[in-house]
């Protein structure tokens, strides 16, 4: 039931659908829902340092609905003047906050994402697209790692003889980090030749050739999908039906709010919430499956 | 293999079975599916945001929709709708019974309906036109044209045309109908009707103009600026009205300003108050007469804030010192009669650009709108504040909306 071992299409949609919502309402009310969403999510995944780096956040977004209130001065309700005679309007800078506010959500999902979203579902999706994609990736991934590794290597066998970088005065350090550097470069090309060679010898560059994955789509992936269409639909429906609108410019104005616009709350509020509590609710039957179970 | 291929399809079924019925029901609701005859009254006319609210969810209301039995329509500030001869005022709301019988549940309209429902009590006319408003607890109808009779826990007030029947908590009262007890929508409405109604266009515009001088002589005083333009002898009592209501909200602000506002970044130009040596003037107008040619262009939250006549400010005569540019005279103008304006300084020119004035910005009107100014009927193309005036120079600030001032006669893009 968590939702890290969900399909990585079902992690992919719900991210997208999350991040391009979270940028793309302007309504108070959905504005807060998915702060308060984001908030919880990033605390439950990354716990004490993200709650830190939540609370830092919020001084950054006053910071910019100061900011923006000062530069654009739209809106009837004048609070100061500037001073070269612009009107510093509350209508600027519930807006500014409006657009922080945005963005820290889109933030706090974004480091939502790459908790749940890891590098071998990464490399998973692209294989699905094109396998030759998905492998250059994960060789790409690991040359990093790899070139330290050898440089190192390198650099202790160099000392070994007295060339390494430490050793020598000043002339003869440069000349033995050059000649270091030259190593590793050979060496990587090296390398890369003997990678190409015994991936051509296992089939490399045959047709039909699948990657494997060890993610399966089942029902349970699928009940998932079909319960995020279904938000998603009853949330288009609440924009067709203008429950998002808001103008900000140059009177605030919003639309009639209704017993029934909470319903489209809260389909929002499912739709962003459904992770967490199906990551709790995993969590929980987890923990007690193992303390039924005496081992 | 088969298994999986059969769940994903009915997986697919399921989504598109959803989707469907999402869009139906949204359908539904908006009245994609009504037949004309289910309609008790389609809405004519939509000028700023207005809702309508049908089983339980309010959206916006179009131009050309259809109002069905128990809808609730309702005008936003500065937003006024027209349905079937009946028009709305800003902030009112309005609900269709299931028997087709309006009830006014705040602020005015304009109408002609044979039934109302206002404030418990039924309205009933005949051939009539009449200004029903209630707001607060209390009530009026004004009746401009036949006769109009209410019915309240039984008791039954008359009303025929220049009466007006006042409706308040333990009182009603059937007096006679000044012409000064309309506002400025009836009066809008009332020149604009096709019946004859019991005052003429003469009367209305009589009563506007008076309005008109009552605010120009409860502005103070100014010894730089005088109203009117000395060149022009007919006075146009065109109304300003969004001036007027600018001015009681930015009164108290633009007084305050009035006395540290005088240079802006201009070129020079010492304080007024000292009028030695020849006095320099020029005259100033604001005007947005493009926009009532491209209202459909014109975003929605903005329609308010274009006056009915497309003039901001009427031409007047401002004063100004030896070295004092078009921008200055601009920001002192509408400073003092408290219109809305917002600047921005541009490195690269050298100068302020005018962004927006009286709430209209540029590109509110279509991509290629903005504010123009032309000096003595020619258009400069730079900064207004680098452009110095001398005396007897006339200014004139246009809204352009298509070609980049072809359409304010600038002769290229």
């Amino acid at each position: 039931m968590r939702f890290d071992s969900y399909h990585p299409t079902i992690n992919l949609i719900y991210f997208t659908a999350t991040i391009a919502f979270a940028l793309w309402f302007n309504h108070p009310v959905f504005v807060l829902i998915g702060y308060l969403s984001a908030f919880a999510y990033s605390i439950k995944l990354n716990g004490l340092k993200a709650l830190i780096f939540d609370l830092c956040l919020i001084p950054l977004g006053a910071a910019y609905a100061l900011w923006y209130a000062y530069y654009n001065h739209f809106g009837i309700t004048p609070v100061h003047q500037n001073i070269i005679g612009n009107q510093i309007t509350v209508e600027a800078l519930v807006y500014g906050s409006v657009r922080a506010i945005t963005v820290i959500t889109a933030i706090m999902f974004v480091t939502c994402l790459f908790k749940v979203f890891t590098t071998d579902k990464v490399v998973y999706l692209f294989g699905k697209i094109s396998p030759k994609l998905s492998l250059f990736l994960s060789i790409i991934l690991r040359i990093g790692p790899r070139i330290k590794v050898e440089g190192r290597r390198i650099n202790v066998a160099q000392m070994g003889i007295g060339r390494g970088i430490g050793q020598g005065n000043i002339f003869q350090r440069i000349w033995h980090s050059l000649r270091e550097l030259s190593i590793l470069i050979t060496w990587t090309l090296e390398s890369f030749l003997e990678s190409t060679r015994s991936m051509q010898s296992r089939g490399y560059s045959l047709k039909g050739r699948t990657a494997f994955s060890i993610y399966r789509f089942d029902n349970r992936d699928r009940s998932f999908v079909i319960a995020i269409f279904a938000c998603l639909v009853w949330i288009f429906a609440g924009v067709a039906l203008n429950q998002t609108a808001i103008s900000y410019d140059p009177q605030i104005l919003m639309n009639r709010i209704t017993p029934v616009s909470f319903v489209f709350y809260l389909a929002y509020a499912i739709l962003l919430l459904l992770p967490m509590i199906l990551q709790i609710m995993g969590e929980k039957k987890f923990e007690r499956l193992q303390r039924s179970c005496p081992v | 293999m088969k298994k999986q291929k059969i769940l994903n399809i009915v997986m697919v079924v399921l989504i598109a079975i959803i989707v469907v019925s999402g869009v139906l029901a949204v359908g539904a609701l908006k009245g994609w599916f009504t037949k004309s005859e289910d309609a008790i009254a389609t809405i004519d006319q939509v000028s700023g945001i207005v809702n309508v609210e049908r089983g339980g969810v309010g959206y916006r209301a179009e131009e050309g929709a259809a109002l069905l039995p128990k809808d609730i329509l309702e005008t936003l500030p500065k937003a006024s709708a027209t349905f079937d001869g009946t028009t709305m005022d800003e902030q009112s709301e309005v609900q269709f019974g299931e028997d087709g019988i309006v009830t006014l549940n705040r602020g005015t309209i304009f109408t002609r309906l044979d039934a109302l429902n206002l404030m418990d009590g039924k309205v009933t006319a005949t051939d009539a036109v009449y200004v029903a408003d209630m707001r607060d607890g209390s009530g009026s109808i004004l009746v401009l044209a036949g006769t109009v009779i209410y019915e309240k826990d039984g008791e039954t007030y008359t009303a025929k045309a220049g009466e007006q029947i006042s409706i308040l908590e333990n009182d009603i009262s059937v007096t006679k109908l000044d012409a000064t007890a309309l506002n400025e929508f009836a009066i809008t409405q009332a020149k604009n009707a096709k019946e004859t109604l019991c005052f003429t266009a003469d009367d209305l515009d009589k009563v506007l103009a008076d309005r008109e001088a009552e605010r120009q002589a409860a502005l103070e005083t100014s010894e730089t600026i005088h109203i009117g333009d000395e060149a022009n002898a007919d006075s146009t009592e065109a109304d300003a009205d969004s001036t007027g209501k600018d001015k009681d909200k930015n009164s108290s602000a633009a007084e305050a300003e009035e006395e540290d506002d005088d240079d802006k970044g201009g070129s020079g130009g010492s304080s007024s108050g000292e009028t030695s040596g020849p006095v320099n003037t020029c005259t100033i107008q604001i005007r947005c007469d493009t926009i009532l040619n491209n209202l459909e262009n014109l975003e929605p939250s903005k329609a308010g804030y274009v006056p009915g006549n497309g003039v901001i400010l009427t031409p007047c005569t401002v004063e100004f010192e030896e070295g004092e540019t078009v921008f200055d005279v601009l920001c002192r103008v509408c400073n003092y009669f408290g219109i809305q304006i917002e600047y921005s300084w541009t490195p690269i020119y050298n100068s302020y650009y005018i962004e927006g004035i009286n709430n209209l910005y540029e590109f509110d009107c279509g991509n290629q709108s903005g504010w123009m100014y032309k000096v003595n009927g020619w258009f400069p193309n730079y900064g207004c504040s680098s452009y110095t005036l001398k005396n007897g120079d006339n200014i004139v600030w246009c809204y352009t909306c298509n070609g980049l001032g072809a359409d304010v006669g600038a002769s290229m893009g």
